[in-house]
């Protein structure tokens, strides 16, 4: 009889369940969701060390307010794991999902997943897009730029080119995408230093234009084209914007760590890193009026540590998104809304790592 | 929580008097025997926390491998990165894997890379038994470099035979799911009283191709892990000279091999990876032991190890298409322990370890680092009956150097430890333990060195701990009870200049001394054997942790007094088993509360607790001297899905037989 009760406080204790806690439960929703979505869009790249996948955050400007999880509402499924950049062209939205090697399209109103198109092979790991007609291109890590057809929605062409190729724009009837070489780093991104020049009709590489160390953004008002070399994060070789004229020479700026365009004007946002042990250097702001050629400096209210940067093609209003703490890489992101001239107009709550604001 | 109290009292102890039988009035001559202390004095005694398996309880308590087996143990944490190939490494209380040294016969097995040893490459099927020592305790005859951590895992191997006889033969044959086969093989000859040997060969292959589930949004889509293939195989031989009944030479030759592939950490909608890890070690140590007469003896150590690590992933993005880095390190070690007993309850030991380790790699980056440690113990420890007292105080002398570039700080401190055992009731076996540790780690060569991630500039990282506690064995009430021990421990570890990667900028992260954390908790053991009929026994085993481990650096920021990532707050095991003549069985469960991938317990990192019962069946057969004892497993029997660190998720239901053969 003691047997027995030995025996059922044995299996009592062998009953001891971790149940209090539940399984890893995802955020929910607030919201049930939207019927169409406008305004401007955030991608969010997340954690993924952390367990934390990407995200889109929609914010409507008119009513001021921002919608988290987009992506995830419309869907049911998460986006992936580290999305870096997307652009809506026609009715469609495109988005490169780096990490999980996936671009998605979606309905640009309803953000309904249209296609995923998966990559493996040669042309993997999507980083930047532009688009021209019924084409889309995407930059590939790689070291290809892919086509993709808006009609058949396949990825159907690929050029090689630099390694590491990140940004791209199109003018007139070439497109430029700078090679930044970014992996290779304990060799200075020596084997970058270019912007490839690809004929758009015959998709071929035409030729490579020596820029700097490690470019990255590249931005054009048609005319002139702009890139920001990164350099190495160190004060030697502090990010510097440089300028391509039509004959394909290159002359460099001024300083320049993020930009965003809108007609003539570029806005700059400068962040050089200071040395280690040094006192961290300030963000400057500016915008630089192109047909002036003329830099003047904006004062920027409420941001702590700058992440991206874009301009409003429809009212000029300039967003940034900020780290919500200092090193918060899994904290949530603000986007902070300007006017054209820097009047602080409202800040909005987006997802962890707000690495691209686009509309 | 409650349930388990209730299961504690219904082992209190009523003692009745046990009968004494009269002596006879003869006098007998006995022969001169050989006293083994009994595994339970020593653990009882100790006078800092000390928990021991042996051999003889892996398959009565179901233990599948060495991390299972330290899993069992309060107060660990296990970092796990899935499957039979997955980096394994233990952090005890809280303090980092880098604060726990992984001892192999002796000798502290080194890796300066990282500062972590994956004690995943270390087979059960060679250990004889494993302890783990938080603190010092009143084991005192120990090198130097055992006592410069602050806590310590302790693999004892199987030795050459200890005398002449027969050839000695165990093989064994193991399989199980997802692909995992694992001949293992020991031939162990004692030539002479004087001379003998033993050689061990083991190999293990598996697919590690579980699946596992992966939660997305609504739905929750199975996958199967990619890029998995574990393939690794080991060699030991071992050879013991014996000059005199009171001297012994022990030399031991090691090799391992281990050429796997590594599944990455489970991303959404991606399963490839091209990711791949050879990793090779080679060591050779020495043992020299001589009781010179009852006063003084020496012990000598002597190692020469050899490892390298290749790491490549072949994708497209990287330089070339492909990236390779190699690592290579090298340790000299000698060490010489000088014991003095001046009198019956006094002993005192003098250690003094040196060893000197070097680092290279074909990064282009590499400054080949190296150092020279030096480290001295002087260890007094007082016992009589009822008390056991040790004090100790540990010299340590680094120099740092690189061939490129400056090398890291050179460090010296002394380091005291104290700690005590006392019986307070001298019918009872009832002990109660104090003991205090002041020790450091050192910033390991990727801390020190590693390109814009490393910082010269790093000093160690400090910790002060201190532990109360008590055992108890129960007195036999009745003849069906037997082997009642509870032990419960509480304590204290005070963190400082704790190394952190934190980021400098978006790209680069760099390791500072920045934080200080207090860790405190609580562990409670159970174990006893309930003998319920002819040859039949129940064994009960369990264990509750409770741990609040805390940084403490800022009040302002974001992760002050939260709980340190990947810590639980509660961790328990409870382990039943019944010995029987037919088919001896066991149910063991572990189980964590939840954690969270980060310092500051962002809820969106949030990993929920899990528990993972297995069972095991094992009956050994007898016939003609000879054994063969066939063993099932059954892991994780409730096929449930987590995870340990993020996006590693491991095994689900799996299963593992083994058929071993003993001459």
């Amino acid at each position: 009889m003691t047997l027995n009760k030995v025996l059922i406080g044995a299996l009592c204790a062998l009953s001891l369940g971790f149940t209090a806690c539940s399984d890893d439960d995802d955020d929910r929703s607030q919201f049930a969701g939207l019927e169409e979505y406008k305004g401007v869009f955030v991608i969010n790249q997340g954690n993924m060390d952390n367990n934390i996948p990407g995200s889109i955050t929609n914010i409507d400007t008119k009513d001021g307010e921002a919608y988290q999880n987009v992506f995830k509402t419309v869907n049911g499924r998460v986006l992936g794991d580290t999305p870096q950049s997307a652009i809506i062209h026609g009715d469609k939205m495109y988005v490169a999902v780096y990490q999980s090697n996936v671009i998605e399209i979606l309905d640009s109103k309803t953000l309904k997943s249209i296609k995923t198109i998966g990559l493996s092979g040669e042309g993997t790991r999507p980083r930047y897009f532009a688009a021209n007609g019924d084409k889309v291109y995407v930059s590939l890590y790689d070291g290809y730029v892919g086509r993709i057809d808006t009609k058949s929605l396949e990825l159907e062409a690929k050029v090689k080119v630099g390694p590491n190729p990140e940004e791209m724009v199109i003018v007139g009837k070439y497109l430029y995408v700078t090679n930044s070489d970014g992996l290779n780093y304990l060799n200075k991104f020596a084997n970058g230093y270019t912007v490839s020049k690809i004929n758009v009709s015959s998709f071929i590489e035409e030729k490579k234009i020596q820029v700097g160390m490690n470019p990255n953004h590249i931005v054009s008002n048609g005319n002139d084209i702009f890139v920001i070399c990164t350099g190495d994060y160190s004060e030697a070789n502090p990010p510097t914007l440089k300028r391509i004229t039509k004959d394909d020479s290159v002359e460099s700026m001024f300083g320049a760590s993020y930009m965003a365009i809108n007609k003539d004007l570029l806005y700059i946002i400068y962040a050089p890193y200071a040395d280690w042990g040094k006192d961290p250097i300030p963000p400057t702001y500016y915008v630089y009026s192109i047909s002036k050629n003329k830099k003047t400096q904006l004062n920027l209210s409420d941001i702590i540590s700058p992440v991206t940067i874009a301009v409003s093609p429809k009212n000029g209003n300039i967003f940034i998104s900020t780290y919500s703490i200092n090193n918060g890489y899994s904290d949530p992101c603000f986007i902070n809304e300007y006017t054209s001239t820097g009047a602080f107009v409202k800040q909005y709550n987006a997802g962890i790592g707000a690495g691209c604001i686009f509309m | 929580m409650p349930r388990l109290l209730t299961a504690m009292m219904l082992f209190g102890a009523s003692s009745l008097p046990l009968l004494c039988r009269a002596q006879s009035p003869e006098i007998i001559r006995l022969d001169s025997i050989e006293v083994v202390e009994s595994r339970h004095q020593k653990v009882l005694k100790s006078s800092a926390p000390l928990f021991k398996v042996d051999e003889s309880e892996f398959n009565r308590i179901g233990i599948t491998d060495i991390s299972d087996a330290v899993h069992r143990l309060p107060g660990v944490n296990l970092r796990d990165y899935g499957g039979l190939g997955g980096l394994k490494t233990v952090s005890i209380r809280g303090l980092g894997a880098q604060h726990t040294a992984v001892v192999y016969d002796g000798v502290v097995l080194s890796d300066c890379q990282s500062g972590e040893v994956d004690i995943a490459r270390y087979s059960l099927d060679n250990v004889e038994s494993l302890s783990v020592v938080i603190g010092d305790n009143d084991d005192i005859f120990v090198p130097a470099r055992a006592a410069a951590s602050a806590s310590s895992l302790n693999i004892a191997s199987y030795l050459a035979p200890s005398s002449a006889g027969p050839l000695e033969l165990v093989a064994q044959f193991k399989a199980g799911s997802f692909g995992y086969v694992n001949p293992y093989i020991r031939i162990g000859k004692g030539f002479t009283d004087k001379f003998s040997m033993n050689l061990v060969g083991d190999y293990t292959y598996a697919e590690n191709d579980y699946p596992f589930s992966l939660k997305n949004g609504a739905h929750t889509t199975v996958e199967r892990r990619n890029n998995s293939r574990m393939n690794n195989g080991h060699g030991e031989i071992n050879a013991t000279w014996r000059p005199s009944t009171r001297s012994s030479l022990s030399a031991k030759a090691y090799y391992y091999d281990n050429d796997r592939q590594l599944p990455g950490p489970a991303i959404y909608y991606n399963n490839e990876n091209h990711e791949s890890l050879r990793d090779r070690n080679f060591f050779g140590q020495l043992h020299y032991r001589n009781a010179f007469n009852s006063q003084w003896s020496l012990q000598l150590h002597g190692k020469f190890n050899w490892a390298s690590s290749f790491y490549q992933d072949i994708d497209g993005k990287y330089p070339g298409g492909v990236l390779n880095q190699n690592y290579w390190q090298r340790e000299t070690y000698a060490s010489a322990c000088l014991l003095w007993l001046p009198t019956e309850k006094v002993a005192v030991d003098y250690s003094g370890d040196y060893f000197f380790n070097n680092f290279t790699s074909n990064l282009p980056t590499e400054t080949y680092p190296y150092r020279h440690s030096i480290l001295q113990s002087l260890t007094a420890r007082y016992r009589d009956r009822r008390l056991t007292a040790t004090a100790r105080l540990l010299g340590s002398i680094y120099r740092n150097g690189a061939r490129i570039g400056d090398g890291a700080r050179d460090f010296e401190r002394l380091s005291p430890s104290a700690s005590l055992s006392f019986q307070p009731f001298a019918a009872e076996m009832f002990y109660l333990r104090l003991s205090y540790k002041n020790i450091f780690r050192m910033p390991t060569f990727n801390e020190s060195y590693f390109y814009h991630y490393g910082n010269p500039d790093l000093r160690p990282e400090t910790n002060n701990q201190f532990n109360i506690g008590a055992t108890w064995q129960l007195k036999p009430g009745a003849t069906w009870i037997s082997d009642a021990i509870v032990t419960v421990d509480a304590y204290v570890n005070h963190v400082k200049n704790k190394i952190v990667a934190i980021p400098y900028n978006m790209f680069v992260w760099t390791v500072v001394n920045l934080d200080k954390a207090r860790i405190f908790g609580c562990d409670l053991t159970a174990s006893t054997t309930f003998n319920v009929g002819r040859r039949q026994e129940i064994v009960f085993n369990g264990n509750y942790s409770y741990q609040r481990a805390a940084p403490r650096t800022d009040p302002k920021s974001g992760d002050y007094n939260k709980q340190i990532a990947y810590i639980p707050r509660h961790s328990g095991s409870v382990t039943l088993g019944y010995e029987n003549p037919w088919v001896n069985f066991s149910v063991h469960t572990t189980g964590v509360s939840c954690r969270y991938a980060t310092n500051d317990n962002n809820p969106a990192t949030r990993l929920g607790g899990y528990m993972d019962v297995g069972c095991t069946a094992y009956r050994t057969f007898r016939f003609s001297g000879h054994e063969v004892e066939l063993r099932a497993d059954v892991m994780n029997f409730l096929d449930r899905n987590y995870v340990v660190v993020a996006r590693y998720p491991m095994p689900g239901r799996s299963w593992r037989c083994s058929v071993k053969f003993t001459l």
